[in-house]
C-alpha cells in the first residue's frame, strides 16, 4: 500500500494529478471534470465543481478540501425553492456520500466546494491544485481548470 | 402544336403533387411569422410599468432612470458579490446571451442590484458585474432603499447562514425583464438557458 501511495504521489509530482476523464484505473475512486469560473478582481470566493465517481468497492464521503489558494474549503449547497429564493447552507455529510458504483456531482446551483479567503484571482485557462479530503480514501490531489462555462 | 394526352397527364400529376407542397410550405411560413414567441420565462399577464428604483444609484452616483431606458430592454437581477454559485451562474448566462444576439445587445441594459449593500461598495459591485460583461451595471443604495425596491420587484432577501468568516444572503434569484415600453414583463428562473434567454431577448426587442 505504501508503495502504491508513493507511486501515486510520484506520478502527481511528475505529471500533475489530472482530473481529466480516464485518469483513474477501474476499481478506483476518481475525481473528474473539476472546474471553476474565473473570479472577478477582488473576489475572495470561488465555487469549485467536480464529479466524484466511485468505482471502488467501498462507499466514501467527501469531507472538504484544502488548497494553497484558499483559506478554507467546505462543501456548500445552494437550494432554490419554488418561489425562486436561493439559500446557501453547509452540505450535510449524508449529501456527500458516494456509494459504491455511484457518482457525487458538484454542479452550479447545487453542491459546490467553496473556496473562501481566495488569495489571488483565478483567470481563464489557469489550473490550480486542490487536495480533496475523502472520509475513507484520504486525500486526493485534483487539478482544477478555470473556465468560462455556463 | 397540340399536347399529347400523355404529356397532359404528366402535367396534371406535377400540379397535383406541387400544389399541396406549396400550400404546406406557405402555411408553415405563416405559422412561423405569425405565431407568438413562446417565452421560456414567466410572462406577467397584467404587466405594469417597472417600479422606479428610488434612492438607488449607478457607480457614478447617478440615479437609475428607467424611463430614459424605454425603447430598449432592461434586465434586472438582484444579487451580491460574495455570492459564489447562483449569481455567477446567472450573470454568466446573461453575458453569453448578450454575445449570442450580437449588435442587438446594444439595446439591452443589464442592472445588477446588490442585496448586500453593507459589504458591496459601489466600486466593488461595478468591478464584479463588469467582469461578466462590460455592458452590465451595478446598482446600489442604502439598506432601506434596497429593501423597498426589492419588495416592489417581488424580491425577497435576508442574511442567511454564517459561512466561514462571512455570511450568505438568501435572495430571490430570478432574472427580470422590462420590455421596450417599460413594463416589467418576464421573470426567468435561475435554471434558464443561454439560448432561451437569447431568443427571448430577440423577441422582446
Amino acid at each position: 500500500v505504501a508503495a502504491r501511495v508513493a507511486a501515486v504521489a510520484l506520478s502527481c509530482l511528475l505529471f500533475g494529478c489530472s482530473s481529466e476523464p480516464g485518469s483513474g484505473a477501474p476499481g478506483d475512486l476518481v475525481v473528474l471534470d473539476a472546474w471553476t469560473r474565473p473570479t472577478p478582481p477582488g473576489s475572495t470566493e470561488a465555487a469549485v465543481y467536480l464529479r466524484v465517481v466511485n468505482g471502488s468497492e467501498v462507499a466514501d464521503q467527501l469531507v472538504g478540501g484544502q488548497s494553497d489558494r484558499c483559506m478554507s474549503m467546505l462543501v456548500h449547497e445552494t437550494a432554490v425553492d419554488a418561489d425562486g429564493v436561493s439559500r446557501m447552507t453547509l452540505a450535510t455529510p449524508s449529501e456527500l456520500t458516494v456509494p459504491v458504483g455511484g457518482t457525487l456531482e458538484l454542479e452550479p446551483s447545487g453542491l459546490h466546494l467553496m473556496c473562501t479567503g481566495l488569495a489571488s484571482p483565478l483567470a481563464v485557462g489557469e489550473r490550480w491544485s486542490v487536495r480533496l479530503e475523502m472520509a475513507h480514501l484520504g486525500v486526493i490531489g485534483v487539478e482544477v481548470v478555470v473556465e468560462d462555462r455556463v | 402544336m397540340s399536347t399529347t394526352p400523355r404529356r397532359r397527364w404528366r402535367r396534371l400529376v406535377v400540379i397535383a403533387l406541387a400544389v399541396p407542397v406549396i400550400v404546406a410550405a406557405a402555411g408553415l411560413l405563416a405559422l412561423r411569422l405569425f405565431q407568438p414567441h413562446l417565452y421560456s420565462g414567466t410572462v406577467l399577464q397584467a404587466p405594469e410599468i417597472a417600479p422606479p428604483m428610488e434612492g438607488l444609484t449607478l457607480v457614478d452616483g447617478s440615479p437609475v432612470d428607467l424611463v430614459a431606458l424605454q425603447g430598449d430592454v432592461v434586465l434586472v437581477y438582484f444579487g451580491y458579490t460574495h455570492c459564489p454559485d447562483v449569481c455567477p451562474t446567472t450573470l454568466s448566462k446573461v453575458a453569453h446571451a448578450l454575445d449570442e444576439i450580437g449588435d442587438d445587445a446594444d439595446r439591452v441594459h443589464v442592472l445588477v442590484v446588490t442585496v448586500d449593500p453593507e459589504r458591496d461598495l459601489p466600486e466593488t459591485l461595478e468591478t464584479y458585474v463588469t467582469s461578466f460583461d462590460p455592458r452590465m451595471r451595478g446598482v446600489s443604495g442604502s439598506m432601506a432603499d434596497t429593501e423597498r425596491t426589492a419588495s416592489l420587484y417581488g424580491v425577497f432577501f435576508a442574511p442567511g447562514e454564517r459561512l466561514g468568516d462571512g455570511y450568505a444572503v438568501d435572495h430571490t434569484a430570478t432574472l427580470m425583464g422590462i420590455d421596450t415600453e417599460g413594463h416589467l414583463r418576464i421573470v426567468w428562473p435561475n435554471s434558464l438557458t443561454v439560448s432561451h434567454l437569447a431568443s427571448d431577448l430577440e423577441a422582446m426587442l
